[in-house]
């Protein structure tokens, strides 16, 4: 049986990959050449979670019941749940593999912690704690996977909303080699599926966008970080280039990415927009920017929230369903029509539309599980984020108001597939829902009607 | 380590066994566990011809169950064992032995009740609970491998989690 490679570069972007810096990747160019590459069409929304796990099930977020790390519980103001490994209905293609006895080493695939038993390897990813806490399944992989890293394996960096742009640059680098050399080792276990996602790529790109990006409003040419982007591409590339040379010709090799990345313009005070409009009311007015908690919100007065975030998750107030909701029930239609109007008539700072997408759960999704936002908002259609904070004195904000932070997410990643001699669909655009379906195609798994997306191999 | 046991199915005909102890079998191997199965199919195709009785055929289910048993290699067993001695046999030699009855609520002149079964149920009732059932029961006399992790963030964690997710910008 022909062993399948998944090298996961979260927030890859396939502009970055394919067109601008495509003759300095001769690794990641030769798997371009030999196979299948396109843009990946990530989830509604396009973040790490639930996307990796959208990948790994073939399920959308209204169907998974998660739609971001942190969800409503129920319908109070307050109780939120972190969707992790637990929050997991759905079969993930490891599950089904393992039923066949076909074997998967899983290295850093997010909202995998708690590690969850299976046939196989599984290192739990960020998120997880500490390291003092099980985050390998089977527990005793753990001592194996630091010496496989070359010492200490390193979930995450500590620190990216950092300053000191230096430091987190060097644990970036740490980190990313430590992972690269974990997953090489580990491969001669011998699994027949090996997946690793380098959460790298999604750290560096936050923190040093606008050194790269000529369209950043902060770009300086010639700033000492102008290349670091691409500098940190070419390193990846040669870390999959030390994976390739240890695969045999049978092996095949897939390379994806969650969702994509791009410029960051500003920022959205989302909840400041709301009291402007006169949807949301503060028991006191805040004198200096803070934190929107909920025990500061008149809810007498308060029709509607939003959430900060790479998008905005918009929740309204209603009658019967929030302890003190205001909207009535039969106003809802007719209240959401008036709230997406408003959200998709705000502009920037000088006063020009800034296109912003308003979207229902139930219009996206195959079923709405859990508690889903009323809306979810594409402030710009993501080119700006949205911003929670109140007492903020513009609606627009142009330093994070929780640090230093450059870039969006973009809807679509990348997927680039050396698939032997499978046969395969060619499309510009592929659906991350695809991946799984491929995944058990590969292995001569029967896949599951229920799965959404189609596999890339005929 | 994976201990070895054997789970051995008992029921009269059509009472539902092999079907329950598929979704067994599938849920420990997606738990990562090794596990054979030898249900009548199995065994009239792999280790009988026509001429094979009903009686010698279990005879082998036990045997071969008893190899893998002891070799730490989880059987589960769904064959058509009509006589209780035959399978009280069967348990005295094994030891390591969990017997699931179907009971199915009818009288069979052929079939003999289990007087010891360690989990009894309905198969009329949820697949995946009488599953569930099966499992935890198995789990409870020690034969399963150690899990996972506490399930929940502690409230330490979870404010380790909350700074994390604010620095990494999503809350």
């Amino acid at each position: 049986m022909k062993k399948l490679v998944i090298i996961g570069l979260d927030c890859a972007a396939p502009k970055l990959m394919f067109e601008m810096w495509t003759d300095r990747l001769p690794n990641i160019k030769s798997l371009m050449d030999s196979g299948i590459y396109g843009k990946l069409r990530s989830t509604q929304p396009p973040i790490t979670v639930p996307a990796w796990t959208a990948m790994m099930t073939s399920k959308d977020p209204g169907q998974l019941g998660f739609y971001g790390f942190r969800n409503r519980a129920n319908y109070s103001y307050d109780d939120m749940f972190f969707a992790n490994a637990n929050a997991i209905n759905e079969k993930t293609v490891w599950n089904y593999l393992s039923r066949k006895r076909i074997s998967s080493l899983l290295l850093g695939i997010p909202q995998t912690y708690p590690p969850k038993p299976l046939r196989g390897t599984m290192v739990s990813s960020f998120l997880t704690p500490s390291k003092d806490v099980q985050w390998t399944f089977p527990a005793e992989a753990a001592s194996e996977v630091d010496e496989a890293a070359g010492g200490d394996y390193i979930i995450d960096v500590k620190n990216f909303r950092t300053n000191d742009k230096d430091e987190l640059l060097e644990q970036i680098y740490e980190m990313t080699r430590r992972r690269f050399l974990a997953f090489r080792n580990l491969l001669k276990k011998g699994h027949d599926f090996n997946m690793m996602v380098e959460m790298g790529v999604d750290r560096i790109h936050h923190a040093f966008w606008r050194y790269m990006d000529t369209e950043h409003r902060l770009y300086e040419k010639g700033h000492k970080y102008e290349h670091v982007i691409r500098d940190y591409y070419e390193m990846i590339d040669k870390e999959i280039g030390l994976v390739l040379d240890m695969l045999d010709d049978d092996t095949n090799v897939m390379m994806v990415s969650d969702h994509g990345a791009k410029t960051m313009v500003g920022a959205i005070a989302i909840n400041e927009f709301f009291i402007k409009e006169g949807l949301l009311t503060l028991k006191e007015q805040p004198k200096e920017m803070m934190k929107l908690k909920n025990d500061m919100i008149d809810w007498d007065k308060t029709k509607c929230w939003g959430e900060g975030g790479y998008y905005s998750r918009v929740f309204f107030n209603i009658k019967g369903r929030e302890p003190n909701g205001q909207v009535e029930p039969e106003d809802v239609d007719s209240f959401r029509k008036e709230v997406i109007a408003k959200l998709e008539s705000i502009s920037d700072e000088k006063g020009v539309n800034i296109g912003t997408k308003a979207l229902r759960p139930v219009d996206i999704y195959k079923d709405v599980k859990g508690i889903a936002p009323d809306l979810i908002v594409y402030l710009g259609d993501l080119d700006w984020r949205s911003a929670g904070s109140v007492g903020t004195e513009s609606l627009h904000l142009f330093e994070n108001d929780t640090g230093p932070d450059d870039a969006n997410h973009d809807k679509d990643g990348i997927v680039v597939f050396k698939h032997g001699t499978h046969d395969v669909r060619k499309a510009e655009r592929y659906s991350i829902y695809d991946i799984a379906p491929t995944i058990l195609a590969h292995f001569g798994v029967k896949v599951p009607k229920d799965m959404i997306g189609k596999s890339i191999i005929k | 380590m994976q201990k070895g046991f054997t789970l051995w199915f008992t029921g009269a005909k059509g009472s539902g066994k092999t079907d329950l102890a598929e979704c067994v079998e599938g849920t420990m191997l997606e738990r990562g566990m090794d596990v054979e199965l030898l249900s009548e199919e199995i065994l009239r195709e792999d280790f009988a011809t026509e001429q094979t009785s009903q009686d010698v055929l279990v005879k082998r289910a036990g045997a071969i169950a008893n190899m893998l048993t002891r070799n730490n290699v989880p059987v589960i067993v769904a064959v058509n064992a009509q006589k209780a001695e035959c399978r009280n046999e069967v348990r005295e030699e094994i030891g390591q032995f969990v017997e699931v009855y179907c009971d199915n609520k009818t009288d069979s002149a052929d079939f003999e009740k289990p007087e010891k079964a360690e989990v009894v149920v309905d198969p009329e009732a949820d697949e995946e609970l009488n599953c569930q059932t099966i499992l935890r029961t198995v789990g409870l006399l020690g034969y399963l491998p150690d899990g996972t992790a506490d399930s929940e963030y502690s409230e330490d964690e979870e404010e380790k989690i909350k700074k994390r997710l604010a620095d990494l910008g999503y809350i």
